[in-house]
């Protein structure tokens, strides 16, 4: 065998080296010291309509089975995320409900990146819209973690309270 | 941005050239997988759709993780079908990469070519989703991450009711119905990918879809090797309740996470965009400019034989065979300008020089062989090279005092200019073109071969002493090999003894009067 020929082989080998190498690169994604405290539900939110009656003319041009008398336009109302993290206020922003119409459910999910250990956790979840008639939900509680772990706080859909999940589903 | 694109060809040209000079000296040209790149992609491809039957078999929606683990611990056909399966498509990547590159650099790209550029970027882009899909189906940790990703930018478009992102939070456990999907999209989308290729290669004739047999053999052994002795991992499974710290990720089809997850998912967007937007301009602005376009063919109808050998011959189907307007009972030949690349290849292969992209057609190649005879009038060996590779002896005037004919590709060289030069004094003709697999216009390199030494139509004449003429494959960096060849057949053609000039070679009149004898206007024949 001459040295050309070890030499593609070698050179064969590398490239298949390569090729396993480039296919499993530890890539670095966070802090090992840090937990996270993770927000994550989904609430059928609050459709506030603005009814009117339609005049004559309006119910001539519709069709007749349309002519209904009063004409609605709804669309939800936007919610308000407050979140209080060992007393400091962290998060505070609107929350609109999805949809092109606006009257789809409002769902949150906010990952906040947290030192390992205890925090007082307080949280409102509640409509802006003041002839809302939800109520606004929250939470407040110490939430304890280690590194690398999540807090998932999430909805107890049939209690309607925020609570804190505990493994993984 | 003209002069960034020609910058960059450069570069690349000289980067690849030179890798290619180095497998060329271990493989040889016909090993060489960088030559081979599109053919290897398909290659690869085709070994990630029989491995991929295997592991259907044995994955389970219902339990992702679990049924990949339990492929895994075959040992005598999961665990290395697996890795095959993974490594393959890898491989698919890399080639496909190296081959758009090659491309780009050759000028491959524009023109009619613009479609095979524009397919080939779609077909990245599905082999890059399709290998998304495959990955998640594990859904290990970095199956969860890429998922992550994905969901992260599809929420950035306004057209979902609910943030998918949410799907991943680990609030509610995850459906069976998102492996279902996923595994849908991982058989689906492949088979789109095979109809892209019939797409991609759909302007091209003979399109060649699988590497030579030792080469492909070659790469399957390599792959099967790699996997026994380095099998994939199985890494954790996704654990929705723990951050991932560090995580294994196949940088073929993970190469954005490193930036995308430190970024907010619109400029991710943004660059993606940009980077697409780059590359489907590519046919645009790799265009040459207008004065230096290269015209496609064109057909003088009274000097075609009909003999249909530049319809065979064109690389890019862009000739076919009409009926004739006159009262000749031959077909004519007939050049699509949209489709012609003016590789010049039927200017070769037009026996009475009927054909050719203008200023390139057999004629005029003797026109310029008897302005180079007059200025040279060779007594020693000729270089006739081809001005892209051929040891960038193309583009020199002469070589180790051997004067230097240039020629566009070396598959334009019509047979006639090597008879001669012969004929007019010179001893020897060593032709140089680049390796057949290399040839920027496809099948150049091996119709010269045949027309010079194995009677294909337009073929050197019998009266020419094959001995006198040398055809050698040399890349772009091969300086050295022409060198040497030279030298050799200096010596050879010494051996021979020499040969003494005619006087008034005249093979253009030659020509009319023995390949078309009856059906060249009478005004054609002065």
């Amino acid at each position: 065998m001459n040295a050309v020929r070890v030499t593609g082989m070698l050179l064969a080998l590398g490239m298949a080296g390569a090729l396993g190498a480039g296919s499993r690169i530890p890539v670095a994604l966070g802090d090992p010291d840090l937990g996270q405290i993770r927000l994550s539900w989904r609430l059928a939110g609050e459709v506030v309509e603005v009814c009117r009656e339609r005049t004559a003319e309006e119910l001539e041009r519709l069709p007749a089975h349309m002519r209904t008398a009063t004409a609605c336009e709804g669309r939800g109302t936007p919610w308000l995320l407050v979140v209080e993290l060992d007393g400091t206020e962290t998060v505070r922003r609107i929350v609109e409900p999805r949809g092109a119409r606006g009257d789809r459910p409002v769902a949150v999910i906010e990952e906040l990146a947290v030192e390992a250990g205890a925090h007082q956790v307080e949280l409102r979840f509640g409509p802006t819209d003041p002839g809302a008639v939800s109520d606004a939900i929250t939470y407040d509680d110490l939430v304890e973690l280690e590194s690398g772990e999540v807090a998932l706080i999430t909805l107890d859909r049939e209690a309607r309270r925020l609570v804190r999940a505990r493994s993984d589903p | 941005m003209r002069t960034i694109v020609d910058g960059s060809r450069k570069t690349l040209r000289y980067a690849v050239g030179k890798a290619d000079s180095c497998f060329n000296r271990v493989h040889g040209w016909q090993g060489n997988p960088l030559y081979h790149s599109g053919a290897v992609a398909v290659g690869a491809f085709v070994v990630l759709l029989v491995t991929g039957v295997y592991l259907l078999l044995f994955y389970r929606v219902g339990a992702p993780y679990a049924s990949v683990a339990a492929i895994s611990h075959q040992a005598w056909g999961g665990r290395w079908i697996r890795t095959v399966h993974r490594y393959a498509s890898d491989l698919a990547v890399v080639a496909i990469v190296v081959h758009a590159v090659r491309m780009f650099f050759q000028g491959r790209s524009w023109g009619p070519r613009a479609l095979a550029w524009l397919s080939g970027l779609v077909l990245l882009f599905v082999l890059l989703v399709s290998g998304w899909t495959g990955y998640v189906m594990v859904w290990d940790v970095q199956a969860r991450l890429f998922a992550m990703e994905g969901a992260r930018l599809l929420d950035v478009l306004p057209i979902f009711s609910e943030p998918i992102v949410r799907a991943f939070s680990g609030e509610t456990p995850m459906p069976g119905a998102f492996f279902f999907l996923n595994l849908f999209l991982h058989i689906a989308l492949p088979i789109g990918l095979a109809l892209l290729l019939w797409i991609h290669v759909a302007r091209v004739a003979r399109p060649r879809l699988l590497p030579p047999r030792p080469l492909l053999f070659a790469s399957l052994g390599l792959l099967l090797l790699l996997s026994v002795v380095w099998p994939a991992p199985m890494i954790p499974e996704a654990d929705a309740l723990r951050v991932p710290v560090e995580v294994t990720v196949d940088l073929f089809y993970g190469f954005f996470l490193p930036i995308t997850t430190r970024v907010q998912p619109g400029w991710t967007w943004l660059l993606g965009g940009g980077l697409a937007v780059v590359a489907c301009l590519v046919p645009v602005v790799a265009r040459p400019r207008s004065p230096y376009r290269p015209a496609p063919s064109v057909v003088d109808e009274r000097l075609c034989t009909g003999c249909e050998q530049c319809y065979l011959d064109c690389p890019y189907e862009a000739i076919s065979m009409v009926a004739r307007q006159d009262d000749r009972p031959t077909l004519v030949a007939r050049v699509d300008p949209g489709l012609c690349v003016s590789c010049g290849i039927c200017a070769g292969s037009c026996a009475p020089m009927g054909v050719g992209p203008p200023g390139r057609t057999g004629r005029d190649q003797l026109a310029g062989v008897h302005a180079f005879v007059e200025r040279h009038a060779p007594r020693d060996v000729v270089i006739v090279a081809c001005d892209r590779g051929s040891g960038g002896v193309g583009s020199m005037a002469s070589f180790l005092h051997a004067p230097v004919l240039p020629v566009g590709c070396a598959g334009s060289l019509h047979t006639s200019v090597v008879e001669h030069l012969i004929r007019s004094g010179a001893q020897g003709v060593l032709v140089v073109s680049c390796p057949p697999r290399d040839c920027w216009n496809r099948e150049g390199a091996i119709w010269l071969e045949q027309r010079l030494f194995h009677d294909r139509e337009a073929e050197l004449q019998a009266r020419v002493d094959r001995r006198r003429v040398r055809l050698l494959f040399a890349a772009e960096h091969e300086r050295s090999i022409v060198a040497e060849a030279l030298l050799r057949f200096r010596d050879d053609v010494a051996a021979i003894g020499s040969t003494a000039p005619e006087d008034d070679v005249r093979i253009e009149a030659e020509c009319d009067l023995e390949g078309s004898v009856g059906r060249v206007p009478s005004e054609l024949r002065t």
